[in-house]
């Protein structure tokens, strides 16, 4: 890939599971937006942003309230605050839980969808990406399961053609099944 | 582990600053629930001063609470905050009287291990506390537990020392 060149290298500790798979996913959206023309879709991040900013509003407004008149009259205040600051966050919880889930990538071109999802079991270092694709009522589906291994090198420096030339073809292999 | 965080868009920085605010708002809201559930505004308080040995030690961690439909009774250890005066003082009710018309309670405290009662602690011509003043009634305590408050109390820079490598931890840490 000759428009990689250009970039920095993105060397991380290999030995820490969680900075691979931030690594990953990162360069992975990166690859996506800038190269394969994707526009990245922010819902997920804009509704677990604006949550959990506005539950620390009613903290705020709690402690601001509280502080002005006193603890005996601010109850009702600070009830509704509390009240409001656990319900935003168990929303938040819920959405995380059984609507995000384990996608790090959402984004259109064209008109179609393309979801990738991730899991990664605990100290594994197996990391599988399902890519969703979707476009009207076509859909496809494929599954990359691969090694960190092969993405990273012995000093923990992210090989970017590796993984963009696996990620291309795993994009393309779930297109295909579609168009059966 | 810097390189990571200058990696950051824009969102992931908000994500991240979101986090540290995360921390301190649940412990923040916490405290204000259990305010609430206890009606007292400080439920948790830590003991000072041996006043009130051999009950309670300097360290101690004292749970309060203060229903507000139970007066006051002559031998409760209550928390009260004597007005314009930054520490709240733990000793117990040695007398009381209720006026019957509004209700309003008048204590005298003193510590078990003091020799006199407290109207020298009282402001200047006070005479007696009100229940107005009482910020919680002792219900339980937790022995030495708050020993580690009594530190952040005399070595201030430890608890900003504290606060500064958590807060760059969860800075740097994504999840």
């Amino acid at each position: 890939m000759s428009n990689t060149t250009m970039q920095e290298e993105i060397k991380i500790n290999k030995y820490d599971s969680t900075q691979l798979k931030h690594t990953v996913d990162d360069h992975l959206r990166k690859y996506l937006t800038s190269d394969a023309n994707y526009v990245e879709n922010h819902q997920h991040m804009d509704v677990k942003l604006s949550l959990g900013y506005l539950s620390c509003l009613f903290a705020a407004a709690a402690t601001y309230y509280e502080w002005k008149n006193g603890f005996q009259k601010a109850k009702p205040v600070t009830l509704i605050c509390v009240a409001s600051y656990f319900v935003i966050n168990f929303i938040a919880w819920v959405y995380a839980y059984f609507i995000e889930k384990q996608d790090v990538f959402v984004g259109t071109k064209d008109g179609a969808t393309l979801k990738i999802s991730a899991r990664l079991a605990r100290l594994s270092e197996t990391y599988t990406l399902d890519f969703h694709f979707t476009d009207g009522k076509k859909k496809g589906n494929y599954t990359l399961e691969s090694s960190f291994g092969k993405w990273f090198n012995e000093d923990g420096v992210l090989v970017t053609s590796v993984l963009e030339a696996d990620v291309k073809s795993a994009i393309e292999r779930s297109t295909i099944s579609k168009e059966q | 582990m810097f390189e990571e965080l200058r990696r950051l868009n824009k969102r992931q920085v908000a994500l991240q600053v979101l986090n540290i605010l995360m921390v301190l708002t649940s412990a923040l809201m916490i405290w204000k629930g259990l305010a609430l559930a206890t009606n007292s505004e400080s439920p948790i308080v830590v003991v000072l001063s041996g006043s009130m040995e051999p009950a309670f030690h300097r360290g101690d961690l004292l749970l309060l609470a203060n229903p507000a439909s139970q007066p006051v009774q002559v031998g409760d250890i209550c928390v009260f905050q004597i007005p314009h005066r930054d520490i709240p003082i733990v000793h117990r009710v040695i007398k009381l009287h209720d006026e019957a018309k509004t209700g309003k309670q008048f204590l005298l405290t003193k510590g078990d291990n003091n020799n006199v009662d407290d109207r020298g602690l009282y402001n200047a011509r006070q005479m007696w506390i009100n229940k107005e003043h009482v910020v919680g009634r002792v219900r339980g305590f937790m022995p030495y537990v708050g020993m580690v408050t009594i530190l952040m109390n005399d070595y201030p820079q430890l608890k900003y020392v504290m606060l500064g490598v958590l807060g760059l931890f969860v800075l740097i840490h994504r999840e």
